[in-house]
Formats: C-alpha cells, structure tokens, sequence
C-alpha cells in the first residue's frame, strides 16, 4: 500500500499525520506530536585507588553532557556537594537534619556531609591526604525532567478487517440573501 | 461543522455543514501504537544549570523547590531559561545493597518493587528517611500536579 505522499518504509505504506488548525489564536494541532521526559542520574565517587602524582584535583569531577550548549560541561564535587545543602555546618538544612537522619547503606546525613568536605578539599587541592578519606561517599546528580517534543506512529495492518470510519448522518443549509 | 455565509453586501453565501465521522478498530491486535519513535526537538531539562542554586548564587532548598514549579510550569517566559540537576548525598552501601542501583525515584511516586515493601523509597539516594526530608523541602509532591494520567 501507498500512503498518500508515495513513501514507504520498509515494505509499510506511510500516511503523514497532518496538523489541526484550532483556532487563529491557537497552534496547529499535530496529534502524532507530544512532550515526553525522560529522567537520568550521575554517581560521583571519589577516587578509589589513590591517583598518581602529587595532587588529587579534579579527581571526583565528572563530565555529563549540555543539550542546550551542545558540550560536555565539568561538574566539580564542591558545586555538587553545595546543590545538596549540606556544603556547610551552618547550612539552615543542615542543621535542621544532619544529626537526625540516618542514611540507608552508611551513617547520618551529618557524618556523610563532613567525609564530603574532605573530599571537595581533597579535589580542590587544598589538601594532598588522601589516606583517611572515606572512600564510601557519593554524590547522586540527577537530571529528573529532560524534555523533548517526540514523533509518534500508529502502524496498523490495512483494510476493512482491522476498522473502519464510519459516517454519520450528514445535513447541508445553503441560502442566498 | 464548516460554516458558509451570504451577504449581498459583501458578496458572500452563508451555509451550513454537519457531518458526523468516527474511526472504529474492531481488531485491536491489528493496531500497534509506537510511542515516542522520533526526536522533533529539545524543550527543557538537559543543560548543567542546579535547581537549588538562585539568582542569588546561593544554593538553598526554597530556590529548588520553587526553580522546580517553574520549570515544570515554564514560568519564565521572557528568558525560556530554567534549570535542571538535583543532586543528592548518597552513601556507596546503598548500591551494596541493590536498593539503589540503575532506576530510581525521586518524586512521591514509587518504583513498582517498591510498592509491595511498605510503600518506601528505598531506591531515594540516603533512602526513605532522606527521601522524607528532600520531599519537604524541596517541594517533590509538586512534580506530577496537573500530569494527563491518560497520557502514559
């Protein structure tokens, strides 16, 4: 079978789903078109074998991908340690929780803040120790709600057996003044 | 319902049109909806810009939860420019354990292994306690308020 631009792909006919004007005020409709998303997570790890050479800078950084800059962008473990409100003692979240919650797989939110913050001065170079650490420390970077308008295809097999479009009654006015 | 109008001034015929059409499957297994096949273009959600970090260059929990509600309700119409990442203190005991391992959720809803084990977020980085804390602050419950649950 055909599809009404003469195209087909392999060896199935393809009809184009044309767009629905709404309204003069609205956009055309395209009803095989919708947003979808998507989420995706990062694991930071420090280094688990200590690195060679003298400092362990960028050691915990991880690269991920920018859509919107069509780059790879480095993300630093003090900045990731900051976006989860625990880079500071006095942070007001913190404070709140630290010394309360404890967390599955290893001690409280206040204990995993302080091994971080040796971490993120370990990868800064501030300091080169890096017998001591706890190498059990993670930093989870999500990307929960990447967005994309997608294509969609409804594949059927042609003919009667698989449906039909039915017609209504039908009414017609026509005057002339 | 087309509509066609006459106006000797204007030199126009007025009529009217009502026709009624329906698609009818009568063989289902004949029909296969592939969703989500083809890529027509980026919307939001994939630059390296945090929710938690304000204009301010501050990060804290009030400027997530509300980057968050505005990215979901694409508030920023004059700069289109919202952020994405969330980060979260994780403990490698956790991945030991298979509660976090290549899936997680960070939202009120739970992974379907998790729905008959008490209802907890086990898979939440820090785990269900955690996920109690970042829930409240960061406002999570938001993220599926006015979801088409048709739409899946």
């Amino acid at each position: 079978m055909a599809g009404f631009e003469a195209r087909s792909f392999r060896g199935c006919g393809v009809v184009t789903s044309e767009p629905f004007e709404v309204s003069d005020d609205n956009d055309s409709l395209q009803m095989l078109t919708r947003n979808s998303q998507v989420g995706e997570f990062y694991v930071m790890a420090p280094p688990q074998v200590k690195p060679k050479g003298e400092s362990g800078q960028h050691t915990c950084d991880i690269m991920i991908f920018d859509e919107e800059r069509d780059a790879h962008v480095r993300i630093g473990w003090r900045e990731a340690l900051k976006a989860t409100l625990c880079a500071e003692k006095d942070e007001a979240f913190l404070t709140k929780h630290g010394a309360t919650t404890k967390m599955a797989g290893g001690g409280y939110l206040k204990d995993w803040a302080e091994e971080a913050n040796k971490w993120a001065d370990y990868n800064d170079a501030t300091t080169n120790a890096y017998e001591g650490l706890n190498k059990d420390v993670r930093i989870i970077v999500a990307r929960p709600f990447i967005e994309h308008a997608m294509h969609n295809v409804i594949m059927t097999v042609a003919g009667r057996d698989t449906g039909a479009t039915l017609f209504g009654p039908a009414d017609m006015q026509l005057s002339v003044s | 319902m087309p509509l066609l109008q006459a106006n000797t001034q204007v030199k126009t015929i007025e009529g009217h049109y009502t026709g009624h059409f329906k698609a009818v499957v009568t063989k289902p297994q004949n029909v296969l909806v592939m969703r989500d096949v083809a890529c027509a273009g980026y919307v939001a959600g994939c630059n390296t810009r945090w929710f938690a970090l304000g204009e301010d260059e501050k990060f804290s929990a009030d400027n997530a939860a509300n980057s968050i509600q505005a990215r979901l309700s694409f508030n920023n119409d004059e700069t289109d420019r919202y952020a994405s990442m969330l980060a979260f203190p994780c403990w490698e005991g956790q991945f030991n354990s298979g509660q976090l391992d290549t899936v997680m959720s960070v939202t009120t809803r739970l992974l379907p292994w998790e729905v008959n084990n008490a209802g907890l977020h086990q898979s939440f980085p820090g785990g269900n306690e955690m996920y109690g804390i970042y829930n409240a602050e960061l406002q999570l419950g938001q993220v599926h308020y006015g979801e088409d649950m048709k739409a899946a």
